[in-house]
């Protein structure tokens, strides 16, 4: 009992000091903008100047720590995989079994890679168990289909490193307008337009602000470490707009020009599909899949593509193009 | 270096508790994942029964805990937003102590205006230094006292062109207010100080639908005539000096305003104003800001933008009311003109426009006649690369103005204007232009050249 109330302890400990910190650290972040707007009733420019660099450097923190925190994580979900297969196999010292991987650390895990992909068997926990493909249709009430993809979802693997997904901003747009993504990747933001864009992002999970950057110049990466749908916009130019889906598994593909898709090497069990379209209604549906496969069927129900507010929640205004 | 050492602890803790928390959260009375994850059915990492779902859990109470703070962040938006520039710059006259006209004397040139007791020949708005439009120098017409607010009399010289503050705040996220406030130093005069406050824009806009495709602006809002009015202010205008048309497009007036989109890509746009006068700008002497006679201006403009593979927009727009200043409206005032903005390859923007107008003027009441017979003007801005554009601008202007028959400014002129432009930061651009004025129609050339540069930094 000793060993469990330390243990809480040390849980209830690090969750205060963690959740202080964001708290404390939050408000600093937000003061952003305003410090940025304001300057003239903050003791002089070279105060806002210096504020604003630790607000930039501690904003950058924030996303280093959030991805070191989010591959620690993995790492040792991992290593408890590891030790758990050991425990379910009998294996202890004196029994001639490997020895407890060591905890992780940052530069291990840095060198760690894992990936999805279309059609690619779920990482964690898949190997070896049955699959089947999960098959289906999209009515479309004869409009054409455009980028609609399905995937499933509540399966996921370790994020991947280093696949980085590169989103330019070319004529007032960004290219690619749409994109599927396995969790973990990097987004890089180049500005090739000869204006300043200001790209930012509120879906939660994966919001980031990557503040103004003239043409020619790219900002910092950004890396997207929870899966669902991601909308990308410009602070400037309200027409600009991506649509990214984070997905938390290789289980996904694009729907068919005809309606039609195919999942294949879906483990078997209740599983999630989800239709996902920046045009179209999400929809989702539970799919019983067996050793014979699985069947969904989907009615898209088009909503278009909805006016975004800018990153202060206000309306853009009329003369934003 | 020492704010970051605070997040080490914090990464250090958290993931020294991440296998505690895991195996207390695996206990009968862990508590449940967050509803946003619920009711999203995101991932429950396939290992709920299958292995390492204690992991899972604190993931998802890490999300949740990110979440929470983007929230805050959210939450922690200002009521008011604050921004502006400063533009500062430095000219140089070319010539004529650094005015745009000179006297007809005795008529010699013009006989047929020798019903005006003066007549001057050129522009008096052409020798401008910078995006607000003031001259280097107004010069010493007889028979008035005009405030000369460069007053240069040729010299070369720095300025602080403007300082700009604008003022933005949501009442709601689809109703905006915003206030733009120009401060300009300038030279006193008889123990007064010179420096001129300007409110030039303090407007309500109201979205009202859910497209957010048409607004409806109340207060002192900018033109419709045109296109240059979108780039009048330093911080937007590619190059220095507004066109010889902008005198009477780029003026921002009291009243109603309404602009709507049409189609699925926005490919037709219509606006239209009700306001006290014109839009000619403020130092013009056609403008009043508050009317003195109960005709209100209405104004407006269609534009449409072509299926091309490049942007290409163009647009017609006009206004008529009564003329401004005077206590009647016996005499109307109109203009109408074309425009068209073209961008090309996104690093080149075609802009043209022409206007031609007419007011008679009521010289009892001390206010001016105008025949705008024509102006216009073709602008190529290019970016060559992603810090360094090229300006170039070609344009005429012709035109008489008239006061009962006091005086008479009769204008023949043309203008090229070349200039560059350096993106130094995302906040400091520096321009330099230089504007060869020139005339015609028997007009003798005026030595009014202008050689000028500015500095704009945004906050």
């Amino acid at each position: 009992m000793k060993k469990d109330e330390a243990t809480t302890m040390r849980l209830i400990l690090a969750s205060a000091v963690g959740i202080a910190a964001m708290v404390s650290f939050a408000p600093l972040a937000s003061l952003a903008p305003a410090a940025h707007a304001a300057p003239a009733d903050a003791g002089g420019n070279a105060d806002v100047v210096r504020l604003q660099s630790d607000v930039d450097r501690l904003k950058q923190d924030l996303r280093d720590q959030r991805q070191l925190i989010f591959q620690l994580m993995q790492a040792e979900q991992q290593r408890y995989d590891v030790i758990l297969k050991y425990l379910q196999a009998g294996g202890g010292p004196g029994e001639g079994a490997p020895a407890f991987p060591p905890p992780p650390s940052p530069a291990s895990i840095s060198k760690s890679a894992a990936g999805g992909g279309e059609g690619r068997e779920a990482g964690s926990g898949g190997a070896g168990r049955e699959s089947a493909t999960v098959s289906g249709h999209v009515r479309t009430n004869g409009q054409s289909i455009g980028e609609v993809y399905v995937y499933i979802d509540g399966l996921r693997t370790a994020p991947v490193h280093g696949h980085t997904l590169e989103i330019k901003q070319r004529d007032k747009q960004f290219a690619p307008r749409v994109a599927v993504v396995p969790l973990g990747t990097r987004v890089i933001f180049p500005n090739q337009d000869t204006v300043i864009h200001n790209v930012f992002s509120q879906s939660p999970g994966n919001s980031f602000d990557l503040g103004s950057v003239k043409g020619g110049e790219t900002s910092a990466p950004v890396v997207l470490l929870k899966s669902g749908p991601v909308e990308i916009f410009c602070n400037i130019h309200s027409k600009m707009r991506s649509d990214l889906l984070v997905v938390p598994n290789g289980h996904w593909t694009r729907v068919a020009s005809d309606g039609s898709f195919q999942i294949a090497g879906v483990p078997l069990g209740t599983r999630k599909v989800v239709l996902w379209s920046p045009t179209l209604k999400p929809t989702s549906q539970q799919v019983e899949v067996t050793a014979k496969g699985g069947t969904a069927t989907f009615a898209s129900e088009a909503i278009g593509l909805h006016p975004h507010l800018n990153k202060r929640g206000q309306a853009y205004g009329s003369y934003d193009d | 270096m020492d704010a970051v050492k605070p997040w080490l602890v914090v990464v250090v803790a958290v993931v020294v508790a991440a296998p505690a928390r895991a195996r207390a959260q695996s206990e009968p009375h862990a508590p449940p994942a967050p509803a946003a994850d619920a009711a999203s059915g995101s991932d429950d990492d396939s290992s709920a029964g299958e292995g390492s779902g204690t992991i899972l859990v604190d993931t998802a109470a890490f999300e949740q805990r990110l979440a929470q703070a983007e929230q805050l962040l959210r939450n922690s938006q200002p009521i008011v937003t604050l921004g502006g520039y400063v533009d500062l710059g430095y000219f140089v006259p070319r010539g004529n102590n650094g005015a745009g006209y000179v006297e007809d004397f005795g008529h010699q040139l013009f006989p047929a205006y020798g019903n005006f007791g003066w007549v001057f020949l050129g522009d008096i708005l052409a020798p401008a230094v910078n995006s607000r439009g003031e001259v280097a120098d107004l010069g010493d017409a007889p028979g008035v006292d005009r405030y000369d607010s460069i007053n240069s009399r040729g010299a070369p010289g720095f300025i602080a062109n403007e300082i700009n503050l604008t003022l933005r705040s949501a009442l709601t996220p689809t109703a905006l207010v915003t206030a733009s406030l120009n401060f300009t130093p300038r030279t006193g005069n008889g123990f007064n100080l010179g420096d001129v406050f300007d409110a030039d824009i303090a407007q309500i806009e109201w979205l009202p639908t859910d497209s957010q495709r048409t607004s409806i602006f109340v207060g002192k809002t900018d033109s419709v005539l045109g296109i240059e009015y979108r780039d009048r202010k330093s911080d937007k205008r590619f190059g220095i000096t507004p066109s010889l048309m902008a005198r009477y497009t780029t003026g921002t007036a009291l009243g109603v305003k309404i602009r709507s989109k049409f189609g699925s890509t926005d490919w037709l746009v219509v606006a239209a104003a009700l306001t006290n006068g014109s839009n000619t700008v403020e130092m013009w002497h056609f403008y009043d800001e508050i009317d003195s006679n109960a005709g209100k201006t209405a104004s407006g403009r269609l534009s449409v933008r072509l299926p091309l593979p490049f942007w290409l927009e163009l647009g017609a727009s006009g206004s008529y009311g009564a003329q401004d200043r005077a206590t009647d409206t016996a005499h109307p005032m109109w203009f109408v003109g074309g425009d068209m903005l073209a961008h090309i390859g996104g690093h080149v923007d075609l802009k043209a426009q022409y206007l031609k107008g007419s007011a008679d003027g009521e010289a009892s009441q001390g206010v001016y006649g105008l025949r705008l017979h024509g102006g216009g003007y073709l602008e190529v801005d290019a970016m060559l690369t992603s810090s360094f554009g090229l300006i170039g601008r070609g344009e005429y202007r012709d035109a008489l103005v008239w006061l009962g028959a006091e005086r008479a400014y009769l204008t023949k002129g043309w203008r090229a204007t070349g200039g560059v432009r350096w993106v130094a930061t995302t906040r400091a651009v520096f321009k330099a232009e230089y504007l060869r004025n020139g005339e015609y129609g028997r007009i003798p050339n005026i030595a009014d050249d202008v050689f000028t540069t500015s500095l704009v930094v945004s906050f």
